[in-house]
């Protein structure tokens, strides 16, 4: 098997299965879960065959056509990020999918339950090795798609509903942006290929100069802030968490976050060296970083404080990739990458964890938990390791990966120089300061203390090993990453870091690396996050205080507000275009009419009106005339129904008339007829209504209308006037070949009605029809009236 | 057989017209009538396939009725029209297939039959005709077939007769005047040209305009169609009789409406515009992106405003044409290609969309969305189609919808139109959003319970209901995966339509008598 199909297998298998899953549900029963878990890691398994290639330096390409006409392919490419994050993808989705058969209760509809993580793992798989834009696009979507169906799992719920839509609409939404800014990358390009750009340094340099540089670098950012929750967009994923918890700590911490922190390392060889990239990435990280830390100091419920903590850590990696300078471009990239891939580990493991206390204390609320260590041992070594870690305490993953952040952060600041090399790294440690605190929060909150026995079940313990094992996987993960750097740097970060930098990249990362600044850094860290830890209820109360205070600096407020109220203001955005009477509709009409003919008279005309017109008019014609004038006239302006009906039939006979006198007395007594049936039938009718109609018209109506009616009948009279100049030559009527053909060709003396029945005969059963289904609808009225009587 | 094919034209509109009078004696025979409307139908849908194809094999398809040359009248199947007739064919089979148990049985068997085969009548004949008054007498055809066809009654009578009534009044009154701004500029044409035939025009127009001697109250005149045919397919602000018309027809009709009767519209700007009038383009083109991008901004604004599905489905319809009128005011071959794409994919997501509320309609007793809730678990079938068309008319991957907004956005944006493109893409946003939440509201939530107002339960959904939102979906999901040789069709008729000198030269370069 080459390489290129067991990637493809390792993206489509799982979507194959999930449309299995229903009827493979009576064979596995319970145990289905199992069987997704066990696709997950066949999955796992051929990102692992293709590993050692990557890892030795290569780069898997193949392209299939797709749909060519529109320039997309199906193409993969396989570096060392893809593969990474590929790892994270299926590893984490076997470990959480076992963990599930633990979690989820047997009553719940577990196959829609693995149907979507399938799903959702097949989608992460396949953006992570797209290598041309659009693919990325749609795999994108795709994630965000089933993470919406799986926040809301529960769909009766009305926060899960909430937080589903929320992030539906971010992360969705942010999606399309992307895309424009993938499109308006590919004006540049020429190609929606990623590839193509990464193999080209010249093209690198044309778009870092191109005027759209900009537009498309903030265009293909709102994407990724979006999906990682980066910035505004970060308000998504604290509601995210009304998903069932295996889902939180899959998506919502280990992989699907993650996207937009690989649409940044992606695209990093293509936009880093610049300033831009510096302030924005850099500028996100660093303020997304703070805030969310500080916020989650605010938070009480287990699984909110993580998905603060998941926002304040995915800033941490913007930061690291937002470093650059001209010279060095990818100051940050291997500690970024390091810790994406160890935020995985710990953040997966506390969420798991966090699953296990629910299901166990059934609340998770940190107030009423405490003193758990007695009752759940394991769960709170296991918890510890993994909150350890995430404060950076040595010997864990989580301590190395800072000490790297604080190091780049160093390099980067003293690079700019003044006032930056004292900035950039204190607010480095204050994000640090933030995590520390609320790690300890965590361990404190849950298992120590005191036990809040109104609150809590009488006998809690540490759950199955179904669930227990998972984690504890992670823990040793956590560890091994700490203690043996040199495996996950040599196999994984050297590789993505060679990947994002297009050149071969030697790491070396030591636990113990002597006194350095960032040490001190960390230790500087440790002291003042015990000094926040021991203010922490302060700091808690005063963020609620201020919220109370002023609701709206938050931008859930403004998220909120535009929501609820869309549906009223644009209801009445609707009643006021639409009001609902026809008048107002056929002026609007009428408006666009005037005014579509009107701008030609200021574009290309040079005379308005025809200078050959003919004044002269014999007295009986002006005369017929002026009778049609009065008429409408009166028809336009009485009060009565008889008089208007008997003035509106005086103007169809004055017509008739006019025919007459234009030699086409055919047509003259058609017309005849048709006023004369008319009007008897107006006459039938308006027997049976009140006789009069009465209906005030406000003065300024009036004269707004008829000012329509003037402009109507103006642009049409100039239309007509020039219309009537006859056929412009060289062309002539084709009614020569009608005066001549009639009698021989069509064996008829009158021409009209050879053309009626013959040569337009076709029409002729048009109009025929056009009377039958006059009948038909009317008589479908008739029966659906008499159904309601 | 070569007889068949040559008369392929005429028998997609003759068959319909007759089998309107036959359905009328066939009254007293429902089941009959239900039989042979269906395979009638089916033999339609065969036949314009059969169309297509010889038509992309051997080139445009001239057929004389009478034999008259241009002096009579032409019926021209080149990709373009072949393409929408086999496009509303499709559509008009699912649509009738689930009319059978939609429509009330009374309704059914006195006229419904009749009206329907006279609609597609005059959808074909639209689609197939070679001449302006022509196409005129069709839109007639079109205009009161569908008033008459919305007045029926679905089962359960949920919309009563009077909002219909007052419904079919303003489509009336507004698409007379359209009819009436139809004659007077095809009447202007005539009295200048001389002709009625479109390839005629056509050649005299551009011969005129090479020699410098084109009258200039012809630019007044191309507006004119945009008045005309932007009526038809619903543009701002001629958009006022939609959201009244198409919720209070029957569902079946509303999906024909939604599917393919605004599309008769889009049909007409590009026939008319880009065969008759290309040298007034210039001034045409600017003028159809102002309105598209009126039309998507009122259009999707106002959806977001609606409690009533087929009301919220309706006004999405108008956003949705504005984005095809925005393809099509752009007018590079990318923009129109990417247009072309975008009118079949909402055709057939829309369709689907209507047809599957007016089962959601039934289920829940109510058209009011804040009265459902919770249907995914009574009503999954309903519940996945719906999210299908919502997720393609929002441009979601992987449906059709996906494609073609990216189409549209693409051609957009390599033509440098990137304002238009811009606006076009926040309302995008918006479409998702009144989509998903249209979709949540009815399927998620609180489960109600419906048993004491819905007229019958999901489980008795039956075969005729459930087989074309089916079959539509499919379709959907279909042009999303594989959407290449819609595409490739779409790119010949875009050729087609910015060179008509093949469609001139089919016409006229025919012997008269």
């Amino acid at each position: 098997m080459d390489s290129f199909t067991a990637i493809v297998i390792a993206i489509f298998l799982p979507f194959v299965f999930a449309g299995f899953l229903s009827p493979l549900e009576r064979i596995f029963k319970d145990k289905i879960g199992w069987f997704a878990a066990a696709v997950a890691l066949v999955s796992f398994l051929l990102i692992a065959y293709v590993a050692p290639d990557i890892i030795h330096g290569e780069i898997i390409e193949h392209t299939v056509s797709w749909v060519p006409s529109a320039g997309i392919s199906f193409s993969i490419y396989a570096d060392g990020l893809a593969i990474m994050i590929g790892f994270i993808a299926s590893g984490i989705g076997v470990i959480i999918m076992s963990y599930s058969n633990g979690y989820m209760s047997h009553e719940e509809e577990l196959t829609r339950y693995y149907q979507y993580l399938l799903l959702f793992m097949g989608s992460m798989i396949g953006m992570v090795f797209s290598a041309n834009t659009i693919q990325l696009f749609v795999f994108w979507e795709l994630t965000s798609i089933t993470s919406f169906m799986l926040i809301g799992y529960w769909r009766h719920k009305p926060q899960s509903v909430y937080g589903a839509t929320k992030s539906l609409l971010i992360t969705a939404a942010g999606g399309l942006f992307m895309l424009a800014g993938f499109l308006l990358l590919r004006t540049i390009t020429g190609s929606f290929d990623l590839t193509a750009i990464f193999h080209d340094p010249y093209m690198i340099e044309t778009i870092k100069g191109h005027d759209l540089f900009l537009p498309i670098l903030i265009l293909l950012l709102i994407g990724a802030a979006a999906k990682s929750a980066q910035g505004p967009f970060y308000i998504w994923l604290p509601n995210a968490m009304e998903a069932p918890t295996p889902v939180s700590a899959f998506l919502h911490s280990a992989t699907m976050v993650k996207a937009g922190i690989y649409l940044i390392a992606r695209i990093h060889p293509i936009f880093s060296g610049t300033d831009a990239w510096f302030i924005l990435v850099s500028g996100i990280g660093i303020s997304t970083m703070l805030l969310a830390g500080f916020l989650a100091l605010r938070q009480t419920d287990i699984k909110a404080i993580l998905a603060y903590s998941t926002i304040s850590q995915l800033a941490y990696m913007m930061t690291m990739y937002g470093y650059t300078t001209y010279h060095d471009p990818g100051i940050g990239v291997a500690a970024a990458t390091f810790h994406l891939l160890n935020h995985a580990t710990f953040k997966a493991c506390l969420f798991l964890v966090a699953g296990i206390v629910v299901h166990e204390a059934a609340t998770r609320d940190i107030r009423k938990l405490g003193g758990l260590w007695r009752e759940m041992p394991i769960t709170f070594v296991i918890a510890s390791i993994a909150a350890l870690a995430m404060a950076g305490i040595p010997p864990l993953n989580g301590f190395l990966s800072k000490e790297m952040f604080y190091e780049t952060s160093i390099e980067m600041g003293s690079l700019l120089g003044s006032p930056f090399n004292i900035l950039i790294p204190a607010l480095a440690v204050l994000g640090g300061v933030f995590t520390f605190a609320y790690s300890i929060k965590l361990i404190d909150g849950i298992f120590l203390g005191k036990r809040c026995d109104e609150h809590l079940p009488e006998h809690i313990h540490d759950p199955s090993a179904i669930m227990l094992i998972p984690a504890a996987f992670l823990a040793g993960l956590v560890i091994l990453f700490g203690l043996v750097p040199s495996i996950p740097i040599h196999y994984i970060v050297e590789p993505t870091t060679s990947g994002i930098l297009l050149e071969t990249v030697h790491l070396h990362v030591q636990l113990w690396h002597g006194f350095t600044p960032a040490l001190m850094m960390t230790i500087v860290t440790f002291i003042a996050g015990i000094l926040v830890y021991s203010r922490y209820d302060n700091i808690a109360n005063w963020q609620n205080r201020f919220n109370s205070g002023y609701p709206w600096i938050s931008v859930n407020y403004y998220y909120d507000h535009l929501v609820d109220n869309a549906k009223e203001h644009a209801h009445r955005f609707a009643l006021f275009t639409q009001p609902g009477g026809i008048k107002t509709y056929v002026n609007a009409m009428l408006i666009l009419m005037i005014v579509l003919m009107i701008i030609p008279l200021f574009t290309v005309t040079t005379t308005l009106i025809p200078s050959n017109l003919n004044f002269e008019i014999p007295l009986y014609e002006g005369l017929t005339m002026l009778i049609m004038i009065v008429a409408a006239l009166t028809a336009a302006l009485y009060h009565k129904y008889l008089l208007a009906v008997i003035a509106l039939s005086g103007v169809g006979y004055m017509v008739s008339l006019i025919f007459i006198y234009l030699k086409a007395p055919d047509l003259a007594l058609t017309q005849i007829l048709v006023e004369t049936l008319s009007t008897i039938i107006f006459l039938l009718v308006i027997v049976k209504i009140p006789q009069t109609f009465r209906e005030r018209i406000p003065k300024t109506v009036l004269a707004r209308d008829l000012c329509i009616a003037t402009a109507v009948s103006l642009t049409i009279l100039v239309l007509l006037l020039n219309a009537t100049q006859g056929i412009v030559p060289p062309f002539e009527s084709i009614s020569h070949y009608f005066i001549e053909k009639t009698l021989p060709l069509a064996g008829g003396h009158n021409i009209v009605n050879v053309i009626i029945v013959d040569f337009r005969g076709y029409d002729t059963l048009g109009e025929i029809s056009v009377l039958c289904l006059a009948a038909l609808g009317v008589y479908n009225l008739i029966q659906s009236r008499e159904e309601r009587e | 057989m070569i007889d068949v094919m040559q008369h392929l034209p005429i028998l997609l509109v003759a068959i319909p017209i007759l089998m309107a009078a036959v359905m009328i004696m066939l009254r007293s025979h429902p089941k009959l009538q239900n039989i042979l409307n269906v395979t009638v139908s089916i033999v339609l849908l065969l036949m314009s396939i059969q169309l297509l194809f010889h038509v992309w094999d051997n080139g445009i398809q001239v057929y004389e009725v009478g034999e008259w040359g241009k002096y009579g009248i032409l019926l021209v199947a080149d990709l373009l029209g072949s393409s929408m007739v086999l496009l509303s064919s499709g559509i008009s089979l699912m649509a009738l297939i689930y009319s059978l148990d939609y429509i009330q049985e009374h309704s059914l068997s006195s006229t419904y039959h009749s009206l329907f085969n006279l609609m597609i009548a005059g959808l074909n004949g639209t689609f197939l005709t070679g001449d302006l008054f022509n196409m005129f007498v069709f839109f007639e055809i079109l205009l009161l077939s569908s008033c008459a066809l919305v007045v029926s009654q679905g089962k359960g009578g949920h919309t009563k007769t009077s909002d219909k009534m007052e419904a079919t009044f303003k489509y009336l009154i507004l698409n007379m005047i359209g009819s009436i701004v139809m004659l007077i500029a095809v009447a202007s044409l005539y009295a200048t040209l001389g002709t009625l035939n479109m390839a005629d025009i056509a050649v005299k127009i551009s011969a005129l305009s090479q020699s410098g001697t084109l009258p200039w109250h012809l630019f007044m005149i191309a507006p004119l169609f945009i008045i005309v045919f932007g009526n038809k397919a619903a543009i701002f602000p001629m958009h006022y009789w939609l959201p009244d018309v198409h919720p209070s027809a029957p569902s079946p009709i509303s999906a024909m409406l939604s599917g393919v009767m605004i599309k008769v519209g889009v049909y007409g700007v590009l026939r008319v515009c880009f065969l008759i009038f290309p040298d007034a383009l210039f001034l045409l083109k600017p003028m159809i992106i102002f309105l598209a991008l009126a039309t998507i901004i009122v259009g999707a604004i106002s959806a977001i405003g609606q409690n009533d599905v087929k009301r919220l489905l309706a006004y999405s319809s108008i956003s949705q044409v504005g984005y095809i009128f925005l393809g099509i005011g752009m007018g590079t071959a990318l923009t129109i290609t990417a247009s072309l794409v975008y009118l079949v994919n909402h055709a057939i997501a829309k369709s689907m969309l209507f047809l599957t509320s007016g089962s959601i309609i039934h289920h829940a007793g109510t058209r009011d969305m804040t009265k459902m809730g919770g249907m995914i678990q009574s009503a999954p079938l309903m519940s996945s189609a719906f999210l299908i068309g919502a997720m393609s008319i929002s441009g979601l991957p992987p449906m059709g919808g996906f494609i073609a907004k990216f189409m549209l956005f693409d051609a957009g944006i390599l033509d440098q139109y990137y304002i238009p493109v811009a606006i076009a893409l926040l309302f995008a946003v918006l479409t998702l959003f009144y989509m998903f939440r249209a979709w949540l509201r009815m399927f998620w939530g609180e489960e109600r319970d419906f048993v004491e107002h819905g007229e019958y339960r999901a489980q008795n959904t039956s075969l005729y209901v459930s087989i074309p939102i089916i079959l539509l979906a499919a379709a959907v999901i279909a042009l999303g995966l594989y959407a290449e040789p819609l595409i490739v069709l779409s790119q010949a008729i875009t050729d087609q339509l910015l060179d008509p000198q093949p469609y001139i030269d089919a016409v006229l370069t025919r012997g008269v008598r």
